[in-house]
């Protein structure tokens, strides 16, 4: 029988589908144009192989875990009480200022393509409030929404996608010389960034031995191929439609792809409707972001880090320690990117860097460590 | 991003927008009928804001599509005015540096690949005239490499279907020298049309008609390698313009014998 920490397979899958649409539509069409150009829908051919490695690395390190645990509680048997818990609050508190800006970059999505007059204030307070609803319960209604919501995700992405196709020019696409496609390498880091997070994030949740024997490597290969192919099509519509050098300018390429549609010569405008189907992908990250951080502080407090039916309102067991992440979290939505240059910054260069850090770096030294300790 | 954006030649925006039209027809029903003209024409394009923007992007300079303010030909009164087409405005580094008239617009539809329906009039040596409604065409742009990897010419092949809509001077087109002589004329006229376009392309050192493109999709390894940026070349290449032409004549044809 499915003890109340394990999830199935296709729950984990949802969550990661959405996980990885949110980064990947902010991100890819536009970092990859500028550093790789017409070629960066190559880009996914380069990442592919390293990622399929990666998740074998995965696979190999969540097998570690006991039944209902995140990675969390490996972390602090393989480095030990004290490096253990160093280690587990660097990576909470890492991962509320990536909520947290996901937070900021969502409210700037929203603004810049729905509500031009509004501030972001607005945006983040009430996704954090909702970030912090869906953390204060089960990590199980998380996976459950994620499940729900992930089909309407991409039930308007690949009509988007269809209808766009045909608007996409050649000329904007081809010719490739043997250089361009070696050079579209530059973009593969910008990919590996926005899948391997996704994959990441869901080793932290509880599920422990239970869900890495569920989403065996074969599923999760299939998922990233899905994933990398859904990527390259998005970049292939954006670039054919705009081209290299306009994709590299605009913050939102895919959300001005959408805005530019018109449907059966009848139907304008539909970007505030996709922009609004986004908050889907935010909510699921931010809850994830604080759901995770929160396990991994309660861990280092050596409290019972799963749910187990508590009230919201309820604040035993480290359970305040949730409001606190969603206070961060916010906080660091409103003071890390005041202006546009800034949050580019953010975007395009420290939250990429720090998050390739964390996946390529931190968890297999991790592993390491854990081998030469027999914890994995 | 898809809406075509124009500018007014001669005069400004607010006056054009503000004067033009009548009681029952506006500026915006102006445009939309403008927009609707444009598609398919051979004369005129209506670049979007995207075209326009991407082009500048690309190689730093772009076509949009220009308008004057004229008399309308409606009988919304005397005075009532309208927005016309006016060829192309050429804008570099963000800057309107000249204007293409209607005329050798029919050159820019050519070399950009926007061949469509448009009229010319060819003159023969014997001081007739004939109007000439091209149908449509096609553009062959091939770039001529030197041994070392230079680009050192251009060579242009263009195809034209047309017919005769007008004779004046005593021409038939049921004489087979005559229209054999009106075909020839008719290339010489299309011919003129490119290389004016080439000729101010190079004097303006901007390849606002996407010369770069269709060198590089022809030899895209060659192109690669160039040093510079192929309108900083343009005066330096050869061009060589060739226009075949098929001429028939339509059934609506005034002005001679059919």
């Amino acid at each position: 029988m499915r003890g109340d920490f394990s999830y199935r397979r296709t729950q984990l899958t949802a969550v990661c589908t959405l996980l990885f649409l949110s980064p990947a539509l902010r991100l890819v069409p536009g970092r990859s144009a500028e550093l790789a150009g017409r070629g960066a829908w190559l880009s996914v051919l380069w990442a592919l192989p390293l990622l399929l490695l990666y998740a074998l690395f995965l696979r190999r390190l969540g097998e570690g875990r006991q039944d209902g645990e995140g990675l969390g509680e490996l972390i602090l048997r393989c480095l030990g009480r004290r490096a253990g818990t160093f280690l587990l609050t660097v990576l909470a508190l890492w991962f509320l200022i990536y909520g947290g800006f996901m937070l900021r970059a969502g409210a700037e999505r929203m603004i810049s393509t729905v509500y031009p007059d509004a501030s972001p204030p607005v945006f983040i307070v009430v996704m954090a409030a909702l970030g912090l609803i869906a953390a204060l319960g089960s990590e199980r209604s998380i996976l459950r929404c994620a499940k729900l919501m992930a089909p309407v995700v991409l039930a308007v992405v690949l009509p988007v996608l269809i209808f766009s196709s045909a608007d996409a020019e050649s000329g904007n696409l081809l010719p490739l010389t043997a250089y361009e496609v070696l050079f579209s390498m530059r973009a593969a880091p910008v990919t590996l960034d926005v899948a391997v997070l996704p994959m990441v994030l869901s080793l932290f949740l509880g599920g422990g031995r239970a869900q890495a024997e569920d989403s065996g490597f074969l599923r999760t290969a299939l998922w990233l191929l899905e994933m990398l192919l859904l990527l390259a099509w998005i970049e292939l519509c954006i670039l054919g439609t705009f081209g290299a050098e306009l994709t590299a300018r605009l913050s939102h390429p895919f959300f001005t792809l959408v805005r530019n549609l018109v449907l059966f010569e009848s139907i304008e405008r539909p970007e505030a409707l996709v922009v609004s189907l986004w908050v889907f992908s935010d909510f699921i990250l931010i809850s994830v972001c604080l759901s995770v951080s929160q396990r991994l502080l309660r861990c280092c407090m050596g409290k019972r880090c799963g749910y187990a039916g508590e009230k919201p309102s309820d604040l035993n067991n480290g359970r305040w320690i949730i409001y606190l992440c969603a206070l961060f979290a916010a906080l660091v939505a409103l003071i890390c990117a005041p202006d546009q240059l800034t949050l580019r910054f953010w975007s395009e260069k420290l939250i990429p860097t720090a998050n390739l850090l964390v996946a390529f770096v931190l968890l297999p030294l991790i592993f390491i460590v854990g081998k030469t300790e027999n914890a994995v | 991003m898809d809406l075509p954006v124009y500018i007014v030649r001669e005069g400004e925006a607010a006056a054009l927008m503000k004067e033009s039209g009548g009681e029952d027809r506006g500026i915006s029903e102006i445009l939309r009928g403008i927009g609707d003209y444009l598609h398919g024409r051979g004369d005129g394009h209506g670049f979007t804001v995207r075209e326009v923007e991407s082009s500048l992007l690309k190689r730093d300079s772009a076509l949009v599509c220009a308008l004057k303010l004229s008399p309308s030909s409606e009988e919304d009164g005397e005075e009532a005015k309208t927005a016309e087409i006016d060829g192309y405005a050429v804008l570099k580094g963000g800057k309107l540096l000249t204007y293409l008239d209607r005329e050798q617009a029919i050159g820019v539809g050519f070399l950009t690949g926007n061949t469509g329906v448009c009229s010319v009039t060819v003159r023969d040596p014997r001081g007739g005239s004939a109007e000439v409604r091209i149908s449509s065409g096609s553009c062959q742009i091939l770039p001529v490499w030197a041994e070392d990897g230079n680009l050192t010419g251009l060579q242009i092949r263009a195809q034209v279907l047309a017919d005769v809509t007008e004779l004046h001077g005593g021409g038939s087109m049921s004489s087979s020298v005559y229209v054999r002589q009106l075909t020839g004329l008719l290339e010489e006229t299309v011919a003129e049309k490119i290389n004016a376009v080439l000729r101010l392309s190079a004097e303006l050192r901007a390849d606002f008609a996407g010369l770069s493109e269709a060198v590089e999709r022809a030899t895209p390894e060659k192109y690669a390698k160039l040093t510079a940026p192929l309108e900083e070349i343009l005066p330096t290449l050869e061009t060589q313009v060739s226009v075949s032409a098929v001429l028939s004549h339509g059934n609506d044809l005034k002005g001679g014998t059919a």
